[in-house]
């Protein structure tokens, strides 16, 4: 496969905006070239880390010797106008807890382990299949729990949990959906 | 999606200090971003930075050729299309320095061995194995052979999802955001309609896994 998928194409797959005929094609182009696949999936994981959209000092200064050096004929003699930024904006959020494991495929008994988050009162816990059903709910003040050997899980099957942390009365924060398996 | 601000003031500036302003501007408003995407290809704070020079002074050569090349059509936003851009000329700046990748290939299951082992993951011969007898053998070229023939009778949607599932070992949860599902689970209903269907079309044609 020579002719690769254009930046505007991939954007757009990524954006999930492209009209449905064009996207039979470049979904087409994907599913037979492993490169554009692996652009694709790279990209998505820059996408999905970016930072927020904020100015910074010290890629400014950067960016104003790059410019000097590469635009030569520009002339060049007003100082970096951006003001600096010597810490981090106040974190005001709860830090959601992170299921640490299991992940991919784990042994019995399984035991779901996950990060503390700061005046938790209680975490909830579930397990689903891949359908989306609730296989087992649990609440513990702790941050482990096992799942009883009375839940069956199928070798090989995929399942997924999820820990809720209770910080207040009505307020909560849910981890990421992590996946799993058993060999 | 219209092009952003920033952007429209540098590619319309008409005097050399206007384009030094809006340039500065337009480095300032994207620069977390660029050095992002830089360091993901290359997590070394001084390497990264380097690429990121580099990045910078393409994107401004030429009289911005590169960003020229946007075009606001109602489709993308910006900022994916400048990751996309700009990753692409980090990879290219590491490919002259070191070559082109090989190894990527080697590490990849074949899906249609995959394929084989969801079918009957109990009783079908592994291919390619050395205690597999060759009447074994002829069926799992068999079986890959129809499995092949029906994949390619999938819809594009259906084969890139197989192919980031089981060539590309995606999770679910990334397959879900790379495809646009709304959650994993509607990734791994469509997956195993997929193997579910796959199976049907392959005993219509006489190879039934569980007899292998």
């Amino acid at each position: 496969m020579t002719d690769h998928l254009s930046a505007e194409d991939l954007a757009s797959h990524l954006d999930g905006v492209l009209p449905p005929g064009e996207r039979t094609r470049v979904d087409q182009h994907l599913a037979e070239c492993h490169e554009c696949r692996a652009e694709l999936i790279a990209a998505s994981r820059v996408l999905r880390t970016k930072p927020g959209r904020r100015r910074w000092f010290i890629p400014t200064t950067i960016a104003a010797a790059a410019a000097a050096a590469v635009l030569v004929l520009w002339r060049s003699g007003t100082d970096d106008t951006f003001p600096p930024q010597y810490r981090e904006p106040a974190v005001s959020t709860t830090p959601a807890p992170i299921g640490l494991a299991p992940r991919g495929v784990t042994a019995a008994p399984v035991r779901l382990i996950w990060t503390r988050v700061p005046h938790a009162e209680r975490y909830r816990l579930t397990v689903f299949d891949s359908t989306g059903a609730v296989l087992w709910e649990s609440q513990t003040t702790d941050t482990s729990i096992a799942v009883p050997r009375s839940v069956q899980l199928r070798p090989r099957a995929p399942y997924f949990w999820q820990v809720e942390a209770q910080t207040s009365w009505n307020r909560s924060i849910k981890s990421d959906v992590v996946e799993f398996s058993r060999p | 999606m219209p092009r952003p601000y920033e952007l429209d003031a540098l590619l319309q500036a008409d005097s050399p200090l206007a384009r030094e302003s809006a340039w500065k501007a337009f480095v300032a408003t994207y620069s977390r971003l660029l050095i992002h995407t830089a360091r993901a290809l290359d997590s070394d704070y001084d390497r990264a930075m380097d690429a990121y020079a580099y990045l910078l002074e393409q994107l401004a050569r030429d009289d911005f050729r590169r960003l020229r090349a946007y075009t606001p059509d109602n489709r993308s936003k910006f900022t994916t299309w400048l990751v996309v851009v700009a990753r692409r000329i980090c990879v290219d700046r590491l490919r002259v320095r070191y070559g082109r990748t090989t190894g990527a290939g080697s590490v990849r299951r074949r899906l249609a061995d995959l394929l084989t082992d969801e079918l009957d993951p109990a009783t079908t011969p592994v291919p390619d194995s050395p205690t597999t007898n060759p009447e074994s053998k002829l069926r799992t070229r068999e079986l890959r052979d129809a499995l092949t023939a029906a994949l390619a009778r999938l819809a594009p949607r259906d084969r890139l999802l197989l192919k980031l599932r089981y060539e590309d070992d995606l999770p679910a949860r990334e397959i879900g955001q790379l495809m646009h599902f709304p959650t994993p689970f509607h990734v791994y209903r469509r997956l195993n309609a997929l193997l579910e269907d796959l199976k049907t079309t392959l005993q219509k044609r006489g190879i039934d896994g569980s007899d292998a």
